[in-house]
């Protein structure tokens, strides 16, 4: 059973690039992004760890910006031209400040590690079915997302994955990925983006 | 009915813009025709270098050729596609710098990281 409530967070940093010009091939006109940081690790106790990962539904960080600021979202996409749509979004959602409820289908990826010394343990973790993984009493009660200038997160998952620094590849063990387990297609870049500061 | 290499080939050309960091269709698949998503540069990735390739502005993808449904590719050929230019600025890591100067005889970023994933894959 669960000692009380958890709460995790984890601050990213997502650098935006912006390409337009006469001398731009048209394949190459857009505006681009790039995340640093790392995933959230909320410690359940007893060794139990749940990450919520740079990536997930609907198409990872970018796509939880777009579904908790949806509202904001819609209203810039619908103006006019719309190949510059992406980066006047981007240029809006900076200003946002209020702390909006990720949806449900915007989800970060959820693991766990039955072992966390073996990356081959990973395990995916349904959020609407924390017992499944911890056992009965855990659940998750949400989470939220919001713009902040505060400083990057750095060192928390490097601190409970002992292996990290080692790893290379898949969780798998091997360069292939695996069909049947997609948990086990992992790489550390899921966990942490931008590299070490 | 088979499809031709060349054709077969253009598609995964084209896929490698839509798999790993940045893609352009999020379709999610790792099933393209005739060819299994194998592996990316997401391998490349150490927590020292951790995000290298995507600072380079460097992706490539591997497929395995399974069924022999293409014309000329035989079962289990590995087509490696890399993506091209698509940070031509001359600010910061763009593909000049990273990729272009290639030409000039330097090692650049891409061409070192294209090279390691041909190994790996």
């Amino acid at each position: 059973m669960p000692s009380g409530a958890v709460t995790a967070s984890s601050v990213v940093r997502v650098d935006v690039s912006d390409t337009d010009g006469l001398f731009v091939p048209p394949q190459a006109k857009g505006a681009s992004s790039r995340m640093t940081g790392e995933a959230v690790v909320a410690d359940l106790g007893q060794g139990r760890y749940l990450f919520a990962l740079l990536k997930g539904s609907p198409d990872g960080g970018s796509g939880q910006a777009r579904e908790a600021y949806r509202d904001v979202y819609d209203k810039v996409m619908r103006k006019p031209p719309a190949d510059r749509a992406f980066a006047r979004w981007m240029r809006t959602v900076i200003h946002q400040t209020e702390e909006r409820v990720l949806p449900a289908h915007a989800l970060p990826m959820l693991v766990s590690f039955d072992d966390v010394s073996d990356p081959k343990s990973v395990r995916l973790v349904d959020p609407a079915d924390l017992a499944a993984s911890f056992g009965a009493g855990f659940a998750l009660q949400g989470m939220t997302l919001e713009i902040t200038r505060d400083p990057v997160t750095t060192g928390v998952v490097e601190g409970v994955l002992g292996w990290f620094d080692t790893h290379a590849g898949y969780f798998n063990g091997t360069n292939r990925l695996n069909q049947s387990r997609l948990e086990l297609n992992l790489t550390i870049s899921d966990f942490l983006k931008g590299g070490r500061k | 009915m088979n499809i031709s290499k060349e054709l077969f080939l253009a598609i995964l050309s084209l896929d490698a813009y839509n798999q790993g960091y940045g893609k352009g269709l999020n379709h999610g698949k790792t099933q393209i025709g005739g060819a299994t998503k194998i592996s990316d540069s997401a391998i490349l990735d150490t927590p020292g270098n951790v995000g290298t390739a995507e600072a380079a502005s460097f992706y490539a993808v591997a497929y395995d050729v399974t069924n022999g449904s293409v014309t000329d590719l035989a079962n289990n050929t590995v087509v490696i596609s890399y993506r091209g230019t698509d940070q031509p600025s001359v600010l910061g890591n763009s593909d000049i710098w990273t990729g272009w100067i290639t030409a000039t005889g330097s090692l650049s970023p891409q061409a070192k990281l294209a090279a390691e994933f041909y190994q790996a894959a």
